[in-house]
């Protein structure tokens, strides 16, 4: 019997790696690719920035040059809806903007948990909303006025409270309303939207309200080339706090 | 005459025909290219799954605020909040109480929006109810930002350089159903380990609500 040339050898050996069965990978890999695909998300995640509450370590003569505070406050109430509060230089105790109650909704598609608007609860088969256009407009005329906001250096902060059963779904919201100056776009082709004279008219215009957006900007810790654009201020600064 | 005409015909249909022979060979299909595709797709989509902490797949424990907010997610260190857990760095920190009529949730209660989420008393500070310091979720928290400092130091300039202008930065995963008590203890413990400015992950909704 004679001895395989090397050549020969070599040959035999890339015909039997030729025939690796790759059927069953491809069939595991058909199976594990949809599957990976279904957990990614195709979500675009951003922020909302919440400040905590921090104690003053000024003195009280440092205080006492200084224009008073607005302190302005939005109190969530469970089922009840908002208390807007603040305090004037010119006025002793805190101001009230009177309460701004729930909506009630004219169906209950309002309500829906996947179609539904965030905001809204169904309570005793009534589909209610937080009334959101409200809020707005009241934060909105708050921050216009020149006697309350110096336009020169307006202030930035704004408490949010609410009691503690408010889910976060509705705190989250409230910010959104009370952070950004909203508009409305309108007209399909139209790129931004655009501030509603007079303010929202009622839910079902809030209901298509987007942000007024400012120039873009590079923000810190951003790549050189990476920009983006923010809305437009309304009291950017959001602190919590607890309702007794 | 005619088979000097016929025969150039002849001779491009053998070719065809051995070139059909050659292409089919022995009926198998070469998938190599395929596997290469499937492989890199394989490889890129396990990393995206596992690696970002703000891929989250949502579901009855976990559902995302939508919100108009524009800013965008940076390096810092991630929170996530079910109806289940409070985990950290995808480590777990501490569990969530669920009750519903006074007795424990199940499976399907969390579709429930009358369920009552809260942490158990004994994880807080002294054991006290009232207390807003969640004592687990502190010690995670601390230990994760003591990681992202010593992570952050092995790496390149210009990830250090991001890194020191997010110092202080949790991003807070949180699902819409949690109460505020919940996330003032959470906020209020989040402070308390050196991390002052909280960014809430949202769904940017645009305005389409």
């Amino acid at each position: 019997m004679a001895a395989r040339k090397p050549s020969e050898r070599r040959h035999a050996s890339s015909e039997e790696s030729a025939d690796l069965n790759l059927v069953p990978i491809m069939a595991i890999m058909v199976i594990l690719i949809p599957m990976l695909i279904y957990m990614f998300t195709f979500h675009t995640i951003k922020v909302q920035r919440v400040s905590a509450p921090r104690r003053s370590t000024e003195t009280s003569k440092a205080n006492e040059d200084k224009k008073k505070a607005l302190n302005l406050t939005v109190i969530i109430r469970q089922n009840k809806g908002y208390t807007v509060t603040w305090e004037e230089e010119h006025h002793q105790g805190i101001q009230d903007g009177g309460p701004i109650g729930l909506w009630n909704a004219p169906s209950d598609d309002w309500c829906d948990k996947e179609e539904g608007y965030q905001g809204c609860v169904l309570s005793d088969g009534v589909c209610r909303c937080y009334d959101f256009a409200k809020l707005y407009n009241t934060v909105l005329k708050i921050r216009k006025d020149p006697n309350l906001v110096d336009p020169k250096k307006p202030e930035k902060r704004i408490n949010i409270s609410a009691e503690p059963e408010v889910n976060w779904g509705i705190v989250s919201r409230t910010i959104d309303s009370v952070t950004c100056m909203l508009g409305v776009v309108e007209n399909e082709g139209d790129k931004d939207a655009l501030e509603p004279p007079g303010g929202f008219t009622g839910m079902e215009h809030f209901k298509s309200a987007a942000p007024l957006l400012d120039d873009p900007v590079r923000l810190p810790g951003m790549g050189d080339k990476e920009q983006v654009r923010l809305c437009k201020p309304l009291f950017e600064q959001v602190v919590f706090a607890m309702v007794e | 005459m005619v088979d000097n005409a016929t025969e150039p015909q002849e001779v491009q249909q053998t070719v065809r025909r051995k070139k059909r022979q050659h292409t089919d060979g022995d009926g198998t299909m070469n998938i190599n290219s395929m596997m290469d595709i499937m492989t890199i797709l394989l490889v890129f989509l396990l990393i995206s799954v596992t690696s970002d902490p703000l891929a989250v797949k949502e579901g009855d424990l976990l559902k995302l605020s939508r919100s108009y907010a524009s800013f965008p997610a940076f390096l810092s260190v991630p929170m996530l909040i079910t109806k289940l857990e409070i985990s950290v760095d995808q480590k777990r920190a501490v569990s969530v109480v669920c009750k519903l009529d006074g007795r424990t949730c199940t499976e399907q209660d969390y579709t429930n929006p009358n369920i009552r989420l809260s942490i158990d008393q004994m994880n807080k500070e002294h054991g006290k109810k009232d207390s807003l310091l969640i004592v687990p979720l502190k010690n995670a928290l601390d230990k994760a930002v003591k990681q992202l400092k010593d992570d952050i130091a092995d790496q390149p300039p210009e990830i250090v350089e991001k890194f020191k202008h997010n110092q202080g930065v949790a991003t807070i995963i949180c699902d819409q159903g949690i109460p505020y008590r919940m996330i003032a203890e959470i906020v209020y413990t989040t402070g308390m380990a050196e991390l002052n400015d909280m960014r809430f992950a949202i769904i940017y909704a645009g305005a389409s609500g």
